[in-house]
């Protein structure tokens, strides 16, 4: 706005005009007025903050870095999780209580046919999927540790995690099946894993 | 806390400094006057407006989910009914920008509208927290009294009125929370103390955010922190609407009606300025447009017998020449980009999948060997984006491995009921005998919608040796 025409105007006092840096550049000039204190205050605090996250962190290593304190918080939710499925009263011994109970078994051979069927074939004498009537086993012998191949799967051998779509009842239903299946002997797929005891 | 009486008596407020900066560094803790008028009306009838319309929006549900909800830990987002997921996060890059622009439009035409009559930071500040320090330390000049004095009477009130501060920010904080939270969870939490602890800390948080704005960082906020005011001198120009004050009409001010123009020099401008400048120095970045020292003038122009309107909304060339004009290119090319930009956010919105399906080959061995037979193993990850729950069908279209003889495909899910939103992996297997095989071949993996016939073809490739 042109103010040749006009009064000048007095309180445009020009307060601090002794803070004007030196350089001009296309007309515009700087000044240099004292920041204010809160932002030093952030600034300052920053700068302490870093120190002291560097020397907790990085140097001493008291604390864990976030990588490693998420892989602390993801253990802890598998055992989190693990620790519920026994405080639900789900064990070894209820698991196989569980393949004596006709209507569990009836569940978990109408789900063994719907979903396992195309890999573990119709008696479970296996195809992709390994044979469910021998006494072998790939990931160990216990109940529980089937439960878990049928809750969060086998990616890489193919073998998919059911737990999101059948739930924990209905996964252990599909266990209570496969445990009568165990040394049915059907001829089928060749052995894999170790050898296991059943009583 | 400090007042402006803590300030040098002889400064006023001028184009070199911000004047709630005191020259050391210290803030200079503006007392601002109250101020009455129809710009004032108008304002605090729009703040209870948009008040009510932000507490409210979590409160009320479309289509079974709330009116806006931000749900980070499933990464959802659901808006007037329509549910979006992490994979549509592309749209909010439209989102943004068009916010962005629409800020430009307006700028353009109308100035800093948006700061003065719509900003949560102007409208809680001026429409919430304001008028509870009035409530309870009196108007401007028996605040700076007060502050003066001190003593109990001081004491006290400031007590009380830090704890109405205190207890307002926490309910704001949770509020706010509530675009992130559902409401129903927040209820369940919050006030009861169980469940999560989570957005109770959270709450904590906010509540000193909120509380440390409003009761004393205030206009910094709008003067060194906001962006937005940062960019005004690239977006006005001189046909811009801004609030200003007629120097042809006003200068040489002088105290006394009798002479000189008609600015009397009584200071209630400055008084009443939430951001302490003085709007006779011209168009100023720290101005918000609040439309104060508009009401404040025109009360003392009704009282000396002069029109209204020494300050007012004008562009800076009406207040030189008199004429104004509103419309002009820039406002146009603005506005077709954002009419554009609508355009390709509703019709990206619109031809979103309801589902999406992902197709990695197995990490680890391309393929393996089974019984005189190579085979591939795929996994899939399908996602249920739309709000009801679906049944998807998987099947294998064999192409080109229709040439190979005795080729087969295991999909051990082939039928797969999703809830919404919910995703699952999948895994599928093709094989052939090796005498088959030549050379890899491309087949492909569908899924079909069975309740709305939606199908994704999603090509993979057979690999053998």
């Amino acid at each position: 706005m042109t103010q040749e025409n006009h009064t000048p105007r007095d309180n445009r006092t020009h307060y601090q005009q002794d803070s004007v840096m030196g350089h001009e550049y296309d007309g515009i000039q700087e000044f240099d007025n004292r920041l204010p204190n809160w932002w030093l205050w952030i600034m300052w605090g920053s700068m302490i903050f870093a120190l002291f996250y560097w020397i907790t962190f990085h140097t001493l290593k008291l604390q864990p870095l976030p990588q490693a304190r998420f892989e602390q918080v993801m253990l802890q939710a598998q055992e989190d999780q693990l620790a519920r499925a026994a405080k639900a009263g789900i064990t070894n011994e209820t698991l196989v209580m569980m393949s004596q109970v006709p209507s569990k078994i009836t569940e978990g051979h109408e789900l063994f046919v719907k979903h396992c069927v195309a890999c573990h074939l119709d008696k479970g004498q296996g195809l992709v999927g390994p044979n469910l009537t021998d006494g072998y086993w790939i990931h160990g012998c216990e109940p529980m540790q089937m439960l878990k191949v049928i809750q969060t799967g086998v990616a890489a051998k193919g073998m998919p995690a059911w737990m999101n779509q059948l739930g924990p009842t209905r996964t252990q239903s599909v266990l209570a099946y496969v445990l009568t299946l165990r040394d049915t002997n059907v001829p089928g797929k060749e052995s894999q894993g170790e050898p296991c005891e059943f009583k | 806390m400090s007042s402006s009486d803590t300030q040098d008596p002889k400064r006023r407020p001028d184009l070199d400094t911000v004047y709630s900066i005191n020259p050391d560094g210290s803030r200079n803790f503006l007392q601002v006057a109250e101020v009455k008028g129809r710009w004032t009306t108008r304002r605090y009838f729009i703040f209870v407006l948009l008040i009510a319309v932000y507490l409210l929006a979590p409160w009320i549900t479309v289509g079974g989910h709330p009116m806006v909800l931000i749900d980070l830990p499933h990464r959802a987002a659901y808006l007037m009914g329509a549910s979006f997921t992490n994979q549509d996060f592309h749209l909010f890059f439209f989102v943004l920008i068009g916010l962005g622009i629409g800020l430009f439009v307006v700028t353009t035409v109308f100035g800093r509208v948006w700061c003065g009559f719509a900003c949560p930071q102007t409208v809680f500040m001026e429409g919430v927290y304001r008028p509870l320090e009035r409530l309870f330390e009196g108007r401007r000049i028996e605040r700076m009294r007060r502050n003066k004095k001190g003593g109990p009477d001081k004491w006290i009130r400031k007590v009380v009125k830090h704890t109405a501060f205190l207890f307002l920010a926490w309910n704001l904080s949770i509020a706010f929370m509530c675009y992130f939270i559902p409401t129903r969870q927040m209820l369940r939490d919050i006030p009861f103390f169980h469940g999560d602890l989570t957005p109770l800390v959270w709450s904590m948080f906010w509540t000193a955010m909120l509380y440390f704005d409003y009761s004393w960082f205030r206009e910094q906020t709008c003067l060194i922190i906001c962006p937005y005011g940062r960019l005004q001198a690239t977006l006005v120009d001189f046909d811009t609407i801004v609030i200003g004050y007629d120097e042809r009409r006003g200068e040489p001010r002088h105290k006394g009606v009798e002479t000189g123009g008609d600015c009397i020099d009584c200071q209630r401008c400055v008084e009443v300025c939430p951001t302490g400048i003085d709007i006779r120095n011209g168009l100023q970045m720290e101005c918000i447009g609040c439309t104060n020292c508009i009401d404040a003038c025109d009360e003392i122009m009704d009282k000396i017998g002069k029109p209204r309107g020494l300050i007012r909304f004008d562009s800076s060339r009406g207040f030189e020449t008199g004429k104004s004009q509103l419309l002009r290119p820039r406002f146009f090319i603005y506005a077709a980009v954002i009419l554009a930009l609508c355009g390709l956010f509703v019709n990206r919105a619109a031809q979103r999948e309801s589902f999406q399906v992902t197709i990695l080959r197995s990490q680890g061995l391309p393929f393996t060997f089974q019984e005189g037979k190579i085979r591939n193993l795929y996994s899939m990850h399908l996602q249920n984006k739309s709000t009801q729950r679906r049944v998807y069908l998987l099947t294998a279209a064999p192409d080109a491995l229709a040439d190979c003889p005795g080729t087969d495909f295991i999909i051990p899910q082939d039928r797969i009921e999703l809830d919404p939103l919910s995703d699952v992996p999948l895994t599928a297997f093709a094989e052939m005998p090796r005498t088959s095989y030549s050379q890899p071949e491309n087949f492909s993996f569908t899924v079909t919608d069975s309740i709305t016939g939606e199908t994704q073809n999603i090509k993979v490739r057979f690999l053998g040796p």
